[in-house]
């Protein structure tokens, strides 16, 4: 079904798995680059249609450090990006 | 000549390897490629499939399950350790399980930042599910993950190569010096030398016969593609592992394994079985007898499924969520007032769709071709086959070394490194350390990420690869191809052959026995001392004849390893049953023959571990260590 949603140009078609899905459904995507929409075939003929986000930046430019500041210290429990990307003045520890 | 001697042999070097794709290897990757840049080293990453849909989330979720909300004071990070060692019925390493919750939200911050859409209120706060659960638009989860690990990657120097399937570890005197594979598109034998490696190959699904068994094999619940390749890795590499009995069983939408999260947490839906009404009322005394873990709130995930399974063993099934009446309750408030009662329904069916459009599309195909409109009426569940999935209700996997900040008994090494040297165990790979999920795991990828550079800087050395192995190690993989074609003439049809056996029908074999000996769905999850044994018996038989695997092509043999990865994993799970005399976990598996909790005697981790100089298994108990004061 990845595949079915990526193809640009609407090519694949699927069904559901014939041993335990009955006839005449479908699921049909359309997805762009920040959103995706879903045509969806009952077997009663009746039609539904969706619309969802998918993401909100766009394609390729995900920050690994998310813009957070960083530190130095290979030692510390703090992972690259933390304590500021907990929101938090320090990474817990046991009380 | 041999079909093997035209596969070509690619060496590889560097300082870390990441075997695996999917969250927890993107979050080491991410991580580790901060600090493989700041001191100079190179980070490698293999995937068996391509990393923009790879791995358990390949095709979407709908929810985050794990935030604990430190920052704005909904939990603390002590209420997560809490709430894993009452579902996992006090089994649970809760240095690693508080290790993790204190850095996932994070980790969380980071993945909105990256671009994926968290649903957020009018006061711009996340939409929970449940207490730890965010709701998302998750179509491209996987995408926005991979897209910030190839990022960091690139910025670092790394490489990853992608269709490559890693079968063996290498190992010189208890020390990880790499790992060999193969290509799954070309005639290409890969040997990779580093000095740490980072496990995260997923667990394993159909180790169990599926309840479908003709085009819909592959449907599972949890991803077809994951067969124990990461226990399998650790196992041989010789490292303990742990709690390789807890296997998980979701109880799903029957069939197309639709999620039910979205209709219990948020959506308030009860689920009923037909003949019994509402098991989880009707069934409440029964909880009793698993207290205190029966009588805490929430009721863990495997008392919820044993109420709903003692319905359909008592003929009251089938089991069904009451989508309908859930719905009806939420608009409920709006009925009199037709515009804003319809909307509200509109809402409450995008909501619900999405829920199966985002991860499961085969639920939503499902349900079209049932009529099911969830808002008129309900719709069948029913519980899954077995899986192992350390990261989720179940806790399979290597037993890793501990937090340095926690005084536990845990610690012999860097966090997360396995009883192996350099080998470290993240995602499903690393045991005890339950209700990871997506979030959890990337962060527990992130921690091991550091970790491992931190070993390669302190303690690093150039891998002693012995190539003399390696070529034996050749030999052995590629032998399934050589076999096929020594032999394929013999017969008129291929498949049918008295010197090999094709990977299916070994496949079926292993199920199989798992299913009617181990507890499997035809069994209706009971087992016992006598038919773990005679499962025992016939796995001598079947492992002897997993050298007789015949392969056509490179995906068939990619089939052969995956099914002795798979048979790996069943032998520990078997193991680990036998040795484990009660039952602690009775919706996962019921021990027929010890069916009450022994807290005395099992109060406890089942470690196990396979020798690779003698080739003998070791059955050891381990201690829980209880967080002070939590």
């Amino acid at each position: 079904m990845c595949c079915v949603k990526l193809c640009p140009q609407q090519a694949m078609d699927v069904r559901g798995y014939s041993d335990f899905v009955p006839m005449g459904a479908s699921a049909t995507p359309l997805r762009g680059t920040e959103d995706i929409m879903w045509t969806v075939k009952f077997r009663d003929g009746s039609i539904k249609r969706f619309k969802f986000p998918t993401r909100t930046t766009p394609e390729g430019s995900a920050d690994p450090l998310g813009g957070f500041p960083t530190h130095d210290d290979l030692n510390s429990q703090a992972l690259a990006t933390e304590p500021a990307s907990l929101g938090l003045d320090a990474v817990p520890t046991p009380k | 000549m041999p079909v093997s001697a035209d596969f070509e042999t690619v060496e590889v070097s560097t300082d870390l390897l990441i075997v695996g794709g999917g969250f927890s290897a993107c979050g080491a990757a991410t991580e580790a490629s901060y600090w493989a840049k700041k001191h100079g080293l190179k980070v490698v990453l293999v995937d068996k499939a391509a990393l923009d849909r790879s791995g358990a989330v390949a095709m979407g979720l709908s929810a985050i399950n794990q935030y604990v909300g430190v920052k704005d004071g909904e939990n603390t990070v002590e209420d997560y350790v809490r709430y894993v060692r009452q579902d996992l019925m006090g089994v649970s390493r809760e240095d690693l399980v508080y290790n993790i919750a204190r850095h996932v939200d994070s980790t969380v911050h980071l993945f909105e930042k990256w671009g994926l859409k968290i649903w957020t209120d009018e006061e711009g706060k996340y939409v929970h599910e449940g207490r730890w659960q965010l709701m998302i638009n998750g179509e491209s989860y996987k995408i926005i993950i991979a897209e910030a690990a190839k990022n960091a990657l690139d910025d670092a120097g790394g490489e990853i190569y992608e269709r490559v399937f890693i079968v063996e570890p290498l190992v010189e005197n208890n020390k990880i010096v790499g790992a060999v594979g193969f290509s799954t598109r070309e005639n290409k034998f890969y040997v990779f030398k580093a000095k740490a490696v980072i496990c995260g190959m997923g667990g394993a699904v159909h180790v169990f016969r599926p309840r479908s068994v003709g085009e819909g094999f592959g449907r599972s619940w949890y991803p077809p593609f994951n067969s124990g390749s990461s226990a399998y890795f650790t196992i041989k590499a010789g490292a303990e592992m742990t709690c390789q009995e807890v296997r998980f069983i979701p109880v799903r939408f029957k069939d197309a394994y639709g999620p039910v999260g979205a209709w219990f947490l948020l959506f308030k839906s009860r689920a009923v079985s037909a003949g019994g009404g509402e098991y989880m009322a009707v069934r409440k005394d029964e909880l009793e007898n698993w207290a205190p873990y029966g009588l805490a709130k929430p009721i863990p995930a495997n008392l919820r499924n044993y109420l709903g399974m003692l319905d359909e063993d008592a003929g009251l099934g089938p089991l069904y969520m009451e989508t309908h009446e859930a719905i009806g309750k939420l608009a409920e408030e709006y009925k009199d007032d037709p515009k804003a009662f319809k909307k509200k329904m509109k809402e409450l069916e995008s909501e619900a769709w999405e829920d199966f459009l985002d991860m499961t599309i085969s639920q939503a195909i499902l349900w079209a071709a049932l009529n099911v409109k969830p808002e008129e009426k309900h719709s069948e569940i029913a519980a899954c086959e077995p899986y192992f999935i350390g990261s989720h209700s179940g806790a399979s996997g290597a037993w890793v070394s501990g937090p340095e900040d926690l005084d536990t008994p845990y610690k012999w090494g860097y966090t997360n490194m396995t009883t192996v040297e350099g080998l470290f165990a993240v995602g499903d790979a690393s045991g005890a350390s339950s209700h990871k999920f997506s979030s959890g795991s990337h962060t527990e990828g992130r921690i091991a990420g550091k970790q491992a550079i931190k070993y390669i800087v302190e303690k690093g050395q150039e891998p002693a690869v012995d190539m003399g192995k390696v070529e034996e190690l050749k030999k052995k993989i590629l032998t399934p191809l050589d076999l096929f074609d020594a032999n394929k003439g013999k017969y008129t049809d291929p498949e049918v052959n008295t010197e090999y056996i094709m990977p299916r029908q070994f496949l079926h074999r292993l199920q199989k026995i798992m299913d009617e000996y181990a507890g499997g769905v035809t069994a209706r999850f009971k087992t016992s001392k006598s038919l773990l044994e005679r499962a025992m018996e016939l796995m001598a038989l079947l492992k002897e004849d997993s050298d007789k695997q015949a392969a056509r092509d490179l995906h068939e043999l990619m089939r052969c390893w995956e099914n002795i990865q798979r048979m790996w994993i069943a032998e520990s799970h078997v193991r680990t049953i036998l040795f484990r005399e009660e039952t602690r976990w009775p919706g996962y598996y019921f021990r027929a023959d010890t069916p009450k909790m022994d807290n005395d005697n099992w109060l406890c981790f089942c470690n196990c571990k396979w020798d690779p100089a003698t080739g003998e298994w070791e059955m050891i108990k381990r201690d829980i260590w209880t967080m002070p004061g939590v």
